[in-house]
């Protein structure tokens, strides 16, 4: 069964934006108003001169327990059989009850559809025709690597199976399908 | 780290907590009155006006909808893990059983065949109560159930709202009573005026709960994850201090007003006093407003202490 | 491609339709006027790809054009540009806004009271044809007069990058030498010259470090995951995944030392010290690659024990290289080094020369001695690093296989630059990594390098001439061209033709160069842009983006393998606006020098010019790209369809210079002792800007920080090339305040009153002149240093984001310093003190 997801690597993310731009332009996303799918917030930890900068990528995190989807009164926010969780911009009224209820705050209100939209790992635009996520496919550091989870052949899944990559507040019991392998300083 | 709020929920969804909680309690204190007192005078407009609080709000939800015209999919898609249809699901059966309550109550539907038995009443009255107090306290579940705003992710948010909607509930039987005392000539007052006495009491008592509830609630918080004291100091010392403040103010002032009013009544009983109409009816009057618009208040204010969950790498 | 075949049953159905409905009723021409336009439109695919070349920064990185509907959707990387092996960045991504930027100059403008200069004021909109005959009337002018040396044809990146021929072909067709791309001295020419004396190439697009390969990586002064060109970002990042092990010297905390395993915060400009104490551990420790230094080096080149001049150097006629005498350990005399058995590396000899005994010693003996007194203790002092920092770092790079020290990209900054990069040259050298796999390797690009001189009738050769500046390479040197225009110093410059390139808001001191654009009789400009130059114009023609215009072929550029590139256009210009080939050649046209024109392309293409003026004629810039492919042996419909070929991988190219190829140098080895500063030396006298073996030279401004004084440094953001992309709404919506603000150090801003956020004013105390920008408060930047970005600070009101987002004006804090040209051509631009208050 495909699982689909994405491994980020924040040893080599540069926080470049590309993956940024890259899904505004392939997504259309109303990131005039300051809404958009993915961002790259800057970590900044200790004091000069010991400190240490983390770039994190965020994007909807394909939860296996989505609580959007779980809150969503009409069906619209469902999962795919591959497991991407996607909105049905059809169905959704704009309650608003999942951009609350995702804890990593990937949601966002379209106003020119009405709707609730989010990451889609660019599913139908490209996915489904064989590529990779607009994201995936531009990232100078290769920081995203977005795959099928199960396929113990692809980087992904590889990644994911080493344990090396982890999700993020697994106390939320969320169980993303999105990983980090988080950053570490080698001498 | 800079605490990120929760952006999309503002004064329309904050109505609709408020006008829910309030309505589904005040049909609640009104069946008090026909329950245990045959007032109707009081149970029929309240239960009037706690149908017109919760249509409101629902209304207040329905516009805060991007697509308000579509909002009949929250009913008909039947999902039953979301607690927005299981709040249509209450709401529903509140305002058709609060709606059925009412018509045996209102003098302009004594026709329907259950106003005439009084078993059936009480039973209505019962039920409609019972939702009245499901939608109270689902305004509070609604938030307390989302993991992804932790300070809103506790047991104590819905009993804060439940306490803060008897509180509202009650403050609105006490305005109805007040102007139904005011209408009725001196002989026939001093009832209102022993109403008000009860509703006075149990003002106080519930608005003490209230503050026990909060003051334990942000106590906790306080010492909880970074969002929940991030909120709670947002409301005690950044920039929810103000809204924060006036919702304590208006709530304690109000409850202030009633409980002085109480003992006024209570000093004037013993030395045989006249009841005034100032002391019997516009003191109550104000101290009810202040609480109801303390517990607008209250809900602006959690909406906007929303702050969601925090992520370091 | 599939969705044409729709589209034509789709128009077949339309035709059925529309000609049944003809027999019934109108005038048949009628109809098939709707026929033909039916017909048309539904044979335009609603959506396609073409490949591309990103314009968005000199890297020219492979892309796709994506259009639906005649709308450019979406830019792609292009796998197949081996430069960025299908890995695009921000900038390149949103191409798509350059494109649909409202902020675009849209249509010819003429302005005729030239006092309105600076300003958007006084032009008028106007048609191309009235705004070619005005400008080659102006141009006309001049070349009447015999006065065509006067025109200045300018420009920035692009020019002297990508469109050089073509631009270069038109000043020589208008009878001007006089052209300039963006200017050396202020971009890498002390880089440039260092490396290219050592190992014979030194460009941007020629050399690298091989950092795919590479296990230590050692980075200064530069930011090349923050700066963002993809051909080396992608290999960086890539590095750092595979567990090497990267140390970035920076006064700041770069993207690229956020990478880093070792963030060296050095003091700005003592990165030298700190190189020279590194090779003192190297040659002390013995850590070098001896059989390197023996063999591929001039290591054992004899240099007289008194003066340190070469003991002997002859021309070899055979190969036009330097030969220079060694002392070989098998023999034990002094002979040619091609003809000595086993070099000596290392030792002083008394030796027979043209039967005189002389004291000789090796360059490397030199080279020891000059680096005993460097100690890590003693650069500890000047850097502001822990000695025992210096050791690791300076043990772990000899010991460590393959290490590199990256070759840099920008460096104008210190009056020691050209010293730092030869140091960093010889340390490379001596672990002995020159093009070997994670080493120091070449670019395709530079592997063949044909040198060039200047020709001797340009104003900036005739100045440089008469100060006695060092004419080393063929460089232009546009700050000459102040003088020039403002006193007319050697001869006047009256009009300019500006190709592109910002130089009111880049070159140092600003009010000098808004003074001379004043005083320039004429200026006509070609850009894509309203930026603060062209608001000096009198002729505005508006060039194209680039996914609105066919390119020629280029050579990749930044590439360790060999590869040819070109740009298919996607859409037609939104706008009136004409690709500046175009203008180019319809001015040259309206001169009588279009078959000037395609002489002289032809000549610098190597193609035939007479051929590629018909091509162009019947095909425009894509009959040119033609020519060239046929020259080049390669498929047309493949490079159109695939943007770029290889055709010589890195595999087949790495490893052959110095091993089997002579280097550029003057010997053909890589120089630990550069012959051609000795040979400066020998004309000029001794200087330590010119010492053949490295020596310290400290910055100008080591002292006078303290207090609300600080260093002033600046790099590049991944949000912004230059002032070029500054204009640009997306990447505005994606930066976060450090790359718009003034880094400024916590504890510092604290004693300052400074909070995160605040405006704060600068002064340099080189110009005097202030600018004001919003304060970033970090612990990522030394306490007596401040950093910021240098693509803001725009001031023309029609740039209308770039304005918004306003920040530093680097410029106006840069002086042009007076005795520039007494050194190496050097702007440096690093050489500043400011003052932070609050605004």
């Amino acid at each position: 069964m495909t699982r689909y997801g994405m491994i980020i690597d924040l040893r080599s993310c540069i926080g470049c934006g590309a993956c940024i731009a890259a899904c505004d332009m392939e997504n259309e996303t109303p990131w005039e108003e300051g809404k958009r799918r993915t961002h790259v917030p800057r970590f900044t930890f200790g004091s000069y001169p010991n400190i240490t900068v983390v770039y994190m990528p965020r994007l909807c995190m394909h939860c296996e327990n989505p609580p959007c989807v779980s809150v969503c009164p009409t069906g619209a926010s469902h999962v795919t059989v591959d497991g991407v969780v996607l909105v049905d911009h059809e169905i959704c009224i704009g309650c608003k009850y999942c951009v609350v209820a995702c804890p990593y705050d990937a949601r966002y209100v379209d106003e020119r559809m009405r709707s609730v939209d989010k990451c889609t790992f660019c599913y139908t635009n490209r996915v489904l025709k064989g590529d990779v996520p607009a994201c995936d496919a531009t990232c100078p550091g290769r920081v995203r690597i977005f795959g099928d989870l199960d396929d113990p052949n692809s980087e992904a899944g590889r990644l994911a199976a080493s344990g090396l990559a982890k999700p993020l507040r697994p106390d939320l019991g969320t169980n993303p399908k999105v990983l980090y392998v988080p950053k570490v300083k080698s001498m | 780290m800079e605490p990120v709020v929760q952006h999309v929920w503002g004064w329309l969804i904050a109505l609709y907590l408020f006008l829910g909680g309030m309505g589904g309690a005040t049909m609640i204190v009104a069946h008090y009155f026909y329950a245990s007192k045959r007032e109707k005078s009081l149970a029929a407009p309240g239960a009037l006006a706690s149908l017109i609080m919760v249509v409101l709000g629902a209304l207040f939800l329905i516009l805060d909808l991007e697509k308000p015209e579509k909002f009949y999919l929250a009913v008909i898609k039947f999902q039953t893990s979301s607690w927005v249809f299981r709040g249509t699901m209450i709401l529903s059966g509140f305002i058709l059983f609060g709606a059925l309550y009412a018509a045996g109550l209102l003098p302009w539907f004594q026709w329907v065949p259950w106003a005439k038995s009084e078993k059936a009443m009480d039973a209505l009255g019962l039920i409609a109560s019972a939702f009245g107090l499901l939608v109270t306290t689902y305004t509070g579940i609604l938030l307390g159930v989302l993991k992804a705003v932790p300070f809103w992710h506790s047991p104590a948010l819905p009993a804060l709202f439940v306490a803060s909607g008897l509180a509202t509930g009650i403050a609105s039987m006490g305005i109805i009573n007040a102007l139904q005392g005011l209408r009725r000539p001196v002989e026939e007052r001093m009832r209102f005026v022993g109403y008000c006495t009860t509703l006075s009491k149990w003002a106080a008592i519930v608005v003490g709960a209230e503050m026990f509830i909060l003051a334990l609630y942000y106590y906790v918080n306080m010492f909880g994850p970074a969002e929940s004291s991030s909120a709670v100091s947002m409301m005690l010392f950044g920039e929810l201090r103000r809204s924060f403040l006036a919702y304590l103010d208006f709530v304690l002032l109000g409850a202030a007003l009633l409980s002085m009013l109480y003992h006024v009544r209570k000093a004037d009983l013993i030395a045989g006093r006249d009841q005034s109409v100032v002391k019997s009816c516009i003191l109550p009057l104000g101290g009810a407003i202040l609480i109801i618009i303390g517990g607008l208040l209250l809900r602006r204010t959690i909406l906007e202490a929303g702050v969601m969950t925090q992520f370091a790498p | 491609m599939a969705s044409v075949k729709i589209a034509r049953r789709d128009f077949l159905k339309v035709a059925a339709v529309t000609g049944a409905l003809a027999t019934l009723s109108g005038p048949e021409d009628v109809v098939i006027r709707i026929l033909k336009k039916v017909e048309a439109k539904a044979l335009e695919p609603r959506e396609y790809t073409v490949p591309g070349l990103c314009r968005m920064c000199v890297n020219s990185c492979g892309t796709f054009f994506r259009v639906k509907d005649g709308r450019l959707r979406k830019i792609d990387p292009n796998p197949n540009n081996p430069a960025n092996a299908g890995n695009l960045c921000a900038r390149g991504q949103a191409g798509v806004r350059r494109v649909y930027n409202p902020d675009r100059l849209k249509r010819p403008l003429i302005r005729r009271d030239k006092s309105l200069r600076g300003t958007w004021q006084g032009f008028e909109a106007t048609d191309w044809d009235t705004a070619l005959d005005e400008a080659a009337a102006v141009l006309k002018k001049y070349i009447d007069a015999g006065e065509a040396k006067s025109i200045m044809v300018g420009g920035g990146w692009l020019p002297c990058g990508v469109y050089k021929p073509y631009v270069v072909a038109f000043a020589k067709a208008i009878g001007t030498p006089n052209f300039v791309g963006s200017p050396p001295p202020l971009c890498f020419f002390p880089k440039a010259f260092a490396w290219t004396v050592t190992i014979g190439a030194g460009g941007h697009p020629h050399i690298r470090a091989d950092h795919e390969y590479a296990n230590y990586i050692i980075l200064l002064r530069r930011n090349l995951a923050g700066s963002i060109g993809v051909p080396y970002a992608w290999q960086f990042a890539r590095a750092k995944k595979r567990g090497a092990k990267i140390v970035v010297l920076d006064p700041r905390m770069s993207e690229s030392a956020a990478l880093a395993d070792l963030w060296v915060p050095i003091k700005p400009g003592t990165d030298l010290a700190f190189l020279l104490a590194m090779g003192h551990v190297i040659v002390s420790e013995g850590l070098y690659d001896e059989e390197f230094l023996r063999r591929h080096t001039n290591a054992p080149m004899l240099l007289r024990a008194d003066s340190n001049a070469p003991a002997k150097t002859w021309d070899d006629p055979d190969t036009g290289k330097k030969k220079y005498l060694v002392y070989d350990e098998a023999t034990g005399e002094a002979k040619a080094h091609d003809e000595a058995l086993r070099p000596a590396l290392a030792g002083e000899f008394d030796v027979e020369i043209d039967g005189e005994t002389v004291r000789v010693k090796t360059a490397f003996q030199a080279l020891v001695e000059r680096l005993q007194q460097y100690t890590p203790e003693w650069a500890s002092q000047i850097c502001d690093v822990p000695a025992e920092t210096i050791v690791r770092v300076a043990r772990e790079f000899g010991t460590i296989k393959p290490a590199v020290i990256d070759p840099g990209w920008h460096d104008p900054k210190y009056q020691n630059s050209v010293q730092t990069w030869r140091m960093v040259a010889i340390l490379n050298a001596l672990v002995g990594n020159i093009d070997r796999p994670g080493g120091l390797i070449f670019n395709a690009a530079g592997r063949s390098l044909k040198s060039s001189a200047l020709p001797d009738a340009r104003a900036d050769v005739q100045w440089m001439k008469k100060k006695g500046i060092i004419v080393s390479t063929a460089q232009p040197m546009i700050l000459a061209y102040y003088d020039a225009i403002v006193s007319g110093d050697p001869y006047p410059i009256k009009a300019a033709v500006l190709t592109g390139g910002n130089w009111i808001r880049t070159l140092p001191d600003d009010r000098k160069w808004k003074e001379a654009f004043k005083k320039l009789e004429d200026v006509i400009a070609i850009d894509v842009m309203p930026n603060d130059t062209v608001s000096y114009a009198d002729i505005i023609l508006p060039d194209t983006t680039y996914p609105e215009r066919d390119d020629p072929m280029f050579g990749v550029g930044f590439s360790p393998d060999a590869a040819v590139a070109t740009s298919v256009r996607a859409i037609d210009p939104i706008y009136d606006c004409r690709p500046m080939i175009d203008i180019l050649v319809q001015l040259a046209d309206r001169l009588g020098k279009k078959d000037a024109y395609f002489q002289n392309l032809g000549a610098m293409l190597g193609v035939d010019g007479a051929a590629l003026k018909s091509a162009y004629e019947s095909e425009g810039i894509a009959g040119i790209r033609r020519v060239q492919v046929e020259a080049k042996g390669v498929s047309y419909d493949e490079i159109v369809a695939k943007g770029a070929i290889v055709l010589k991988t890195r595999d087949q190219l790495i490893g052959t210079m110095p091993y089997k190829k002579p280097l550029g140098t003057p010997s053909g080895k890589v120089e630990i002792y550069s012959l051609k500063m000795a040979g400066i030396m020998a004309k000029k006298g001794y200087s330590e800007h010119w010492d053949p073996i490295p020596t310290w030279i400290p910055p100008r401004v080591m002292d006078g920080v303290g207090g609300n004084v600080f260093y002033l440094t600046y790099g590049r953001s991944p949000i912004a090339s230059h002032t070029h992309t500054a204009d640009n709404d997306l990447l505005a919506s994606i930066g976060r305040p450090e790359h718009f603000g003034v880094w400024i150090n916590a504890a510092r801003a604290a004693e300052l009153g400074i909070r995160d956020g605040d405006m704060v004013k600068l002064t340099s105390l080189a110009t005097g002149q202030s600018v004001v920008a919003k304060a970033f408060v970090t612990d990522g930047v030394r306490p007596d240093t401040v950093f910021t970005v240098s693509a803001w600070g725009a001031e023309s009101e029609e740039l209308k984001v770039a304005k918004g987002i306003g920040g530093v004006a680097l410029n106006k804090l840069w002086p042009m310093h007076e005795d520039l040209f007494t050194l190496l051509p050097n702007a440096m631009t690093q050489e500043v003190l400011v003052r932070v208050e609050k605004a």
